[in-house]
Formats: C-alpha cells, structure tokens, sequence
C-alpha cells in the first residue's frame, strides 16, 4: 500500500521519468568486438550450458545431455566422459565430491569422483526442476540454484515471459543428501559463486538484471537476500571468481522493446499461444537468422549491411567487475556478429576463457 | 476498435472514428476550438444565473459596452501577434477621451474634423511605442509601461488644468448622438464599426501580404528578416495601428459618456490582455485570429459584466480578472509546449487487420521454397546507386533506375560501367515507365507524376487528384506516388501507396494499417486525374495485363494483388488476382512469356500477423519506443516470384544468403535477362533468363515493334 502511495506520488510529481530505464552502454560499458575476435579454442558444440575446470586444469563442458573432457595442449583433445538423461545445465567440480552435474527437470548428481552416485533432487517437497549451478561450500555443504520451482530449467524463456519469481537457493547436507530452500522468491538465480571469506554466497537475478547475495548463516531458517548491482544493461546469467576480478557473462541485452512487451500482458500471452517459440520477442542465446524472426527498425539492412548498435535478439556481453562489483572492462560481439550468448565465463591455467552458444565455441581471451 | 478484417472488396470508404479526432486536431480551426467552449460554457453559466440575461435590452446594452473594449483588445491583439505587448492602451484611450471631449466641447471643432484629429493623435501616440519597440527595438514590456505611466501622467495635468471647462459642456449634435446611442438594424453604432474593424482586421491577417508578413514577423523576427521583411517598419506598423484603434475606442467611449474623469481607461490594459491570451493568442507572438481575440472578449466582459451584476464588489472582480489572466497564461505556455505532441500522438490509429493464415516458406514443397537461384547475379553499379527502387531499359539496351539523391541516373549499355545522370526531379523516382513516344514516365514521392523527355527535359503531368468528400484531411495533394503503367489509349494508371504519411514514414503507415492507398488514373485527353480506387493497404506496383484489357496492383501490407479491369465487359470492377502472399508484395512487370514477376520486398512473420491484428498494442509501441525499437516486417528477406496469368506461382528465386538482394523491390525483364533493383540497396542485379525470349523487351510489348533506325544509336 505504501509502495503504491510512493509510486502514485511520484508519478504526479514526475511523470516522465524512467522506472529502471535500460543504461546506456558507455564508460566500461563501451562496446567492441573482443568476443567475435577472440581465438576459438574448440568449436562444433550443439547445446553447450557450462563448463568447470577440474584437476589438473582439464576443463569439464556441458553439451546437450554430454559432458565432455576437454584436455592437452590448449585443451585441444576431448572425450565424452558421460552421458545422462536430460540436458545438464551447469557443472561444478569439487576435490571432495568430484564432478556435480546440474541436470535438466532431475537435480544435482555426481557424476565422477569419489562421490559418484550421489544424487540431490528435491527440497521443500519440491523437485529441482531448474537446477542451474552447485556450488560445495566448507566441507559438507551443497548449494543448488534453482532457477525455477514450475518450469524446466531448457523451457526458461516461459520463466522469462512469466515474469518469473520463484527461483530458489537450496542448502544440502553432502552427507545425508538432505535438502532444504535458504532463499525462495528469487527472479530466475542462474549460478552461484563464494565470496573470497566463504561467509557470503553471491548471485545473478537474471529476470531482475541484477546480482544478490545471501549470508550463509549456520541457522536453519531462511535468509534474506541483499542486491548488490542492480539495473544491469543485459540479463545477468553466470558469475566467475578470477584471480584478481569477477567475471559475469549476460544471456543477452536488454531492449526496449522487452521492457515494453513485459508491460503488455495480453500481447505477450497471445504470442506465446500463436507465435511458435523460436520466433518470438524475447531473449535468445542465438539467432539463427530464420526470415520468421522478429526484426526491428534498426536491424533492417542498409546497402546490404547490418548496423552494429542495431537491437539485438541475442548479444554477446562478459564484464570484468573489480571485487567490489564496479565494471572496469567488458567484451562484447555485437548485432551481426557471431559469439553470442556466452553461458559461462572463467579463468584456467592463467587465460581467460568464455563459452558461447552462438558461435558454439570456447573462446580464448588471452593470459591474465 | 475498428476492424479491417480481410475482405478484399470491402474496403474503408468512412473515416475510422479516432482518425477523425486525430485529423481534426490538425486542422488550423481545432485552436479555436478551446476559447469557443470556453465561451459558450461561460455565457451559459451566466446566462442561467442571470435571469433576463439574454432579453435583447440586455444584450442591446452589453454590446454598447462591449464594441468599446473589443475595439481595444483587436489592438492589444495585434500588437501580441506581432510579437510585441501594448501595456499603454488604457492611457491612449483616456487621452484621446479627453482630447476627443476637449476639441468638441471646449474648442468646438467639428465633429468629423475632431474625429479624425483624435484617430491622428492616437496613431501618434502609437508611433512613439512603434518607434521605441519596432525599430529601435527595446522591450515592448518596458517601454510601453513607461509610456503607460507618462500618458496617463499627460490625462492627469491636463484634467487639472482644462477638466472643469469639459465639466458643464456637451454636445449634441446628430452626427455626435448618433455615434453614442444610434443604431443601424437593431445594432449600436459602435458594435457596426467593431464588427467591420473586425472583418478588415481577419482578412488583414488572413488574406493579404501585410497580414502574412505581421504573423511571420511575430512568429520570428529574425526568420522574417531574413526572409526579406522589413521587421522593424511592420512592427512599428502596428504599434501605430494600435494606437489608432485605442483613439477610435475612446471617441466612442465620448460620445456616449461625455464626460473625463481620471478613472477612464484605467486597468483596462489588463483587461483586454486577458481577453487576448484568453483567446488563444499566443504571448510569444506569430499565433492567433481575430475570431479567437473576440471570443476572448467576450468571456472577459460577460465574465466581469455579470459579477457586476450578481452583486460581486469591484475588488473580487479585478481579482478575478487576474485570476483567469494567470490561467490563460498558463494554458497558453502548456498548450504550445504540447501541442505538437498531442498532434503526434492523436494522428497515427492503427486498425485490426487480420490476415489470412501465412504460407509456409519453410515447407520444401510449397511453391516459395527458398532457393539461391539470385546468387551469381552480375552486379552493376555497386555503390554508384543510393537505393534504386525502380529499374527500367530503353529500347536501346540504356538501363535507367531512380535514387534516393533525387536523380535518375542511367548506366549505358552494353557493359553497365558508364554511368550518368540523366535526370534530376527533386523528389525520389520511383515508378518508371516507357510511353508511346519514348518519354519515361516517373512517379516521384512527395511530387507527383512527372515525365523525361529522350533529351533530359522535365515536365509535370499530375500532383493531385479530386478531394475525398469525406476526409478530414485534404487529400487532393499527390504525397506517395508509388508505381504506374500506361494503358495503350494513353491513359496512366499509378498508385499512391498512402495518403497520409511520407516515404519516410512507410513503416508508420505499416503500422496503421487503415488502408491509406489509391489507385489513381491521369488521363492526357482530359489532363484529369481521377481515383480509381481506395482504402488499398499501401498500393504499391501497378501493371498493366498483356491483353490490355485490367491493371493489376499490389497492395503490400495486405499482401495481395487486385485486378481491376479498365476494358471489356467487367470494366470498372475488380477482383483478386493474388490473395494471400507469404510477402509483402513490391512491384509487378510483365514478362516475356505471357506471365508476370512480382518482387516481393519482405517476409511476413507470425509475430507480424500477431501485431497487425493488435492495434492497440502498435498504438502504444509507436508512442513509447523508439522507431529503431519497433517491430518491422522482415525486409532483410525477400524473393522475385513469377506468376501467370491467374495468380499462380510458376518459380521463384531467392537470395538465400542475402549476398547481393535481401530485400527485392523491383525486376524488369529486358531482352532474356532480368535486372533487379531494391529501396535499400547499393547495387543492381543482372541474371540471365535461360528459358526467355532473347529478343523480348517491354517497349515491343506495350508499343509494338519499330524499326530499328528510330531508337538510340
């Protein structure tokens, strides 16, 4: 009630200004074509969600329902280690568990390692349905984010278009897989990363564009959230601990033609009734080019030319923020370009490596 | 909401209700809407709480008020639409009251002749301000307040010294009585002169030179010297006129009182300014009307008249005064700031329009499976064209194709290097087409249709067309024409694709959707241009059928072609040729085998039937994001599809990775190759027809062979 006082108040008193309008992108923000130019490690993945680095800097990468091995030299050699029933949305390695797999509508399971087998599926009654990232903290303790508790993590768009608020984090006990939610309400948590003193589990609110932290109190009760960075120019997905700065790589851009569909409710669900999924309004990890896909005024060819600051279905954005989340650099591939949607960003054997699903490539971003 | 469903006979032949609004507010008239109700409303309230407010005694005796001041507020008015203020009107007024009552009473001069010199010292008085403010250009603010104050210090000394000479005369002679109680017709004297100052005064500022030249000098000075003006003369021009008009007032005002005394005239500077912004003139000059200043002066009297007669004391009434002063003023700082943007916004109404189910293009087996057949086109003139939307061949072999730099350039055969201007319209060519007599005929947006003679020269055949009776907005001015074909009694059809926006605006008539387009027909005989039809949903190519007997045009955001036959025994009717494209459809030319290409510049999507069917929805986008937000249609895909003579698709080819031709606008088949042109591009195509007739060009098809001697060497 009071909230809606304020909001009646100050739109009399201003009526024209801006609720969290998208920022420009300027200062750091500033965009180039780091990501399209960067050197592409390996390519030819057909659904890549994640990737970890585990002993002796192999890095693990989520690909579809496979997860492969990637190894040697500029980890130019792979094999499939495992293959599983849904598509595993994210992976964590931990020396003491071994490799956890995020799996699509199943849950968490450790898939190598000493604790192979072991399996987290529900907490609160309720399955994880979304499970996005895992994260072991101390020594017997699992986080899980769950991106969603109604909608499978690969069907995030009908999150999206919802407005979805119902992500969660959960808390399980390694040991006796017993699980249970810490923090609910959340707008679509898609990964998980430790603060450097271990009190502190920070996360992106993709839906919300911004990123939030929860102390992890040893209590049983919920938590309350705190927002760190709020109002980001794109859709927050994965964030990363770097030696010296954190990586947070974006699903794609906010425009300003979403912000408007999210107001228009009956439009947007007489799109998702009409309209098949690939070509609605909404944000993508890639575009295919298909002629059914929305187009706007700016993306129209000129000359036979796209132009770069044209609203883009999908984008490829990573930050470098300092440790005290300030932006001090960004890569980014723009409107036409190819390395969009970086779903995971990281630092391995001293380089900086980011994985796109547009260009279906592990990119290199050069030594640290 | 108003629907457009798709009925393609059933067109829009009635303005779409919030059109109506939206147009209306454009017209010049919708200012004086506001000062209107005000009037009417306020004339009703007083008219209700006064009873006998308006018997005719009363009305005979508010006019003899009325005439006085509304005399000085067309002079206040003025002065404001010349970008200046007059603060000193009510001194002039009681200056030439006394003048006027002293040179008839006390020095007995003639009526007439002290007319006359009162009106001559006002103008005077007038001068003083005009020269101050028009051409030595200081601020009318100040200088006319302090002429105010000496004026009114000038009435004082003289009622000191002369005052009690005036105070046992009067005069009566006829022509005096006359002025002050006379009527012609039931009219006071007085309100016979306001009413023709008033009538010279509009078609002063409506319908002559000096008029067009106060409203340009008030609007901005420095423009209107620029544009050759004598700003300072104009301005001072009025100031004296002002002056004069404040005489004219106060003589009346003597010859019905009779008397001076030191309150004449007082605050009436206030007054009459109130009646004027109240009326909808704008303080900041260069806006307003003479009807708007009276109806301002008539709130303002009916307003302080009836206080006055309900009893309300002095005080409240020059309070209230002020009040609505305050008021009016702000209304008019607010309305100008907005007024642009509520035109905007009420002008563009999108319309329902449900569209039958979209082909599918992704089937393999449906007639539009995408191909590459467009990729080894020859390229010609690549980057040396700025958009060519038309392209056309001269008997010659000469291609000629119309850019966005306002010229039709022409590349000369055979190899397409050589490039020159050939023409240069001003507006954008479009359509092109070859008469009779080789002259090549163009319809130019924002133009017209015009025409190029073989030697360059150009010469205009048609920029309007009939009035449609029942539209707001006058239509008669040719904005978009489009394409066009020549019937072989020389008649020229062509469209123009809408009515209501500019080339640059194609995608906010998109958007609308209300069925803007017309196909017009020019008539050489006659020299008239007539409507053939309307309510098309952007027309765009027209054609001509190989029998000669109908034209075919295209309607791109209906994604159909219509045939309306001008021969024959269907004459005068029409019927779709093509009803449901899985595109928007561009231009349409026939082909060497008895069919047609038409260019499909665009690909609809599912979400762009989805928008066309939520008007509502493409309301708000337009107003809340920006243009480059906005959803399009595809126009970064498109095909050249080739039809026969009943609709059917025979083949179509693609740019499938839009290399060379995303978007198609136009094709022209010329002896066994086609040349491709599109809005957007920087090249045009060539591509070799393997199974077309070598020797085939348009020209033989709609004019019949000639020898070869007559064409080009």
């Amino acid at each position: 009630m009071r909230n809606m006082l304020t909001e009646i108040i100050a739109e009399v008193l201003s009526p024209n200004r801006e609720q969290n309008a998208i920022p420009p992108m300027d200062g750091a923000w500033t965009p180039n074509s780091l990501l399209e130019e960067a050197p592409r490690l390996s390519e030819g993945y057909q659904d890549p969600h994640d990737f970890c680095v585990g002993p002796n800097n192999v890095l693990f990468v989520a690909d579809g329902v496979n997860v492969l091995r990637l190894f040697g030299k500029d980890w130019r050699s792979r094999e499939v280690v495992a293959t599983v029933e849904a598509t595993v949305l994210g992976l964590a390695w931990h020396d003491q568990a071994g490799l956890l797999a995020c799996i699509d509508g199943v849950g968490v399971r450790v898939i190598q390692g000493p604790m192979t087998g072991a399996a987290f599926l529900e907490a609160n009654g309720a399955t994880l349905l979304a499970p996005r990232a895992a994260l072991v903290t101390g020594s017997d303790k699992l986080l899980v984010a769950d991106g969603s508790r109604g909608i499978h993590g690969s069907d995030w768009v009908l999150d999206f278009m919802a407005k979805g608020r119902s992500g969660r984090v959960v808390a399980f006990d390694l040991a006796t897989g017993k699980g249970r939610e810490i923090c609910t309400g959340l707008g679509y948590p898609s990964s998980l990363m430790l603060s450097q003193d271990g009190g502190t589990v920070f996360f992106p609110e993709a839906w919300r564009a911004q990123i939030s932290s929860l102390p992890l109190a040893p209590g049983e009760g919920q938590q309350d959230k705190q927002t760190v960075v709020r109002n980001l120019p794109a859709y927050p997905w994965r964030l990363a601990r770097g030696r010296q700065s954190l990586l947070v790589s974006f699903l794609s851009m906010r425009t300003q033609l979403m912000e408007f569909l999210l107001g228009e409710d009956a439009f947007r669900s007489d799109m998702m009734r009409q309209v098949p999924r690939d070509f609605w309004v909404a944000p993508a990890f890639r575009s295919r080019a298909h002629v059914y896909e929305p187009i706007q005024g700016g993306q129209l060819l000129q000359h036979g030319k796209a132009k770069a600051w044209a609203p883009s279905r999908s984008y490829g954005l990573l930050a470098e923020l300092r440790p005290n989340f300030e932006v001090s650099r960004t890569f980014h591939a723009r409107h036409g370009e190819e390395a969009h949607g970086i779903v995971a960003a990281l630092e391995a054997d001293g380089r900086r490596l980011a994985l796109s699903a547009g260009a279906e490539a592990l990119l290199d971003l050069g030594a640290l | 909401m108003s629907e457009t469903a798709y009925q393609p006979f059933k067109r829009i032949t009635r303005s779409v209700p919030k059109q109506v609004i939206g147009e209306a507010l454009n017209k010049p008239w919708a200012d004086s809407l506001i000062p209107f109700t005000v009037t009417v409303i306020t004339i009703a309230i007083f008219a209700s709480l006064l009873e006998g407010y308006l018997s005719t005694v009363n009305l005979g005796s508010l006019a003899h008020q009325f005439s006085e001041t509304a005399i000085v507020v067309l002079a206040m008015g003025l002065v404001v639409m010349v970008g200046g203020i007059d603060l000193s009107v009510g001194s002039i007024f009681a200056l030439a009251n006394f003048v006027a009552l002293y040179l008839i009473i006390a020095l007995e001069v003639p009526v007439g002749g002290a007319v006359v010199l009162t009106v001559l010292m006002g103008a005077g008085l007038g001068a003083v301000n005009g020269l101050l403010c028009g051409i030595l250009r200081m601020r009318a603010f100040i200088v006319t307040l302090v002429t105010m104050i000496i004026f009114r210090g000038i009435v004082s000394l003289l009622l000191l010294k002369f005052g009690s000479e005036l105070a046992l005369g009067a005069e009566d002679t006829p022509l005096w009585s006359f002025l002050g109680y006379g009527s012609v017709l039931g009219l006071p004297t007085n309100t016979i002169i306001f009413l023709f100052l008033a009538v010279g005064g509009h078609v002063l500022l409506t319908r002559t030179r000096l008029g067009a030249h106060i409203i340009a000098v008030g609007g901005s000075r420095l423009a209107a010297r620029r544009a050759g003006i004598p700003a300072g003369r104009i301005a001072m021009g009025v100031y004296v006129l002002s002056g004069a008009l404040c005489a004219l007032a106060a003589v009346l005002y003597a010859s019905r009182i009779g008397s001076v005394s030191y309150t004449t005239g007082k605050h009436l500077e206030i007054l009459v300014l109130t009646a004027v912004i109240l009326g909808g003139v704008s303080l900041g000059g260069g806006r307003g009307s003479i009807a708007r200043m009276v109806m301002g002066a008539l709130v303002v009297m009916v307003i302080t008249n009836g206080m006055v007669r309900l009893g309300i004391r002095g005080g409240v009434t020059e309070m209230a005064t002020g009040a609505i002063l305050l008021f009016a003023i702000l209304f008019d700082v607010k309305w100008l700031k907005h007024k642009d943007k509520l035109l905007n916004s009420t002008f563009v109404c999108p319309v329902k329009l449900t569209m039958p189910p979209l082909p599918d293009l992704t089937d393999k087996n449906s007639p539009y499976a995408v191909n590459d057949r467009l990729r080894d086109v020859e390229v010609i003139g690549l980057d040396q064209v700025d958009g060519p939307e038309d392209v056309i061949l001269d008997r010659a072999g000469n291609l000629y194709t119309g850019v966005r730099q306002g010229e039709i350039l022409r590349f000369l055969a055979p190899d397409y290097t050589r490039r020159e201007v050939f023409a240069r319209p001003g507006g954008r060519p479009l359509g092109l087409a070859f008469d009779r007599d080789d002259n090549l005929i163009t319809c130019v947006a924002g133009m017209g249709l015009y025409g190029v003679r073989p030697d360059g020269e150009i010469f205009k055949l048609t920029d309007q067309s009939r009035r449609t009776w029942w539209r707001l907005r006058d239509d008669s001015r040719i904005l978009m024409a489009d394409d066009l074909d020549i019937a072989p009694d020389g008649r020229i059809f062509f469209s123009e694709a809408t009515v209501r926006y500019a080339l640059s605006d194609w995608i906010v008539d998109g958007l609308e959707a209300a069925g803007n387009g017309k196909l017009l027909c020019y008539d050489p005989a006659t020299q008239k241009t007539t409507t053939v039809l309307q309510g098309l949903l952007f027309a765009n190519g027209v054609c001509l059928s190989h029998d000669g007997h109908s034209i075919l045009v295209v309607e791109s955001w209906g994604s159909c072609v219509q045939r309306h036959w001008i021969n024959g025994p269907k004459k005068g009717t029409t019927e779709p040729f093509i009803a449901n494209l899985p595109g928007f459809a561009d231009n349409i030319n026939r082909a060497s085998d008895g069919t047609y290409w038409i260019a499909i510049a665009g690909i609809r999507s599912p979400l762009w039937d989805l928008t066309m069917k939520s008007p509502g929805f493409r309301t708000r986008m337009i107003k809340r994001i920006p243009r480059d937000e906005w959803i399009f249609p595809n126009l970064n895909a498109g095909f050249i599809a080739k039809v026969d003579e009943t609709g059917q698709i025979l083949d179509v080819l693609w740019d499938r990775f839009a290399t060379h031709h995303p978007s198609v606008t136009s094709m022209r088949e010329h002896r066994g190759y086609l040349y491709i042109g599109g809005l957007a591009n920087n090249r045009i195509g060539r591509i070799k027809l393997p199974a077309a007739d070598p020797t085939w060009m348009g020209q033989d098809s709609y004019w019949g062979t000639r020898p070869a001697e007559a064409s080009e060497a």
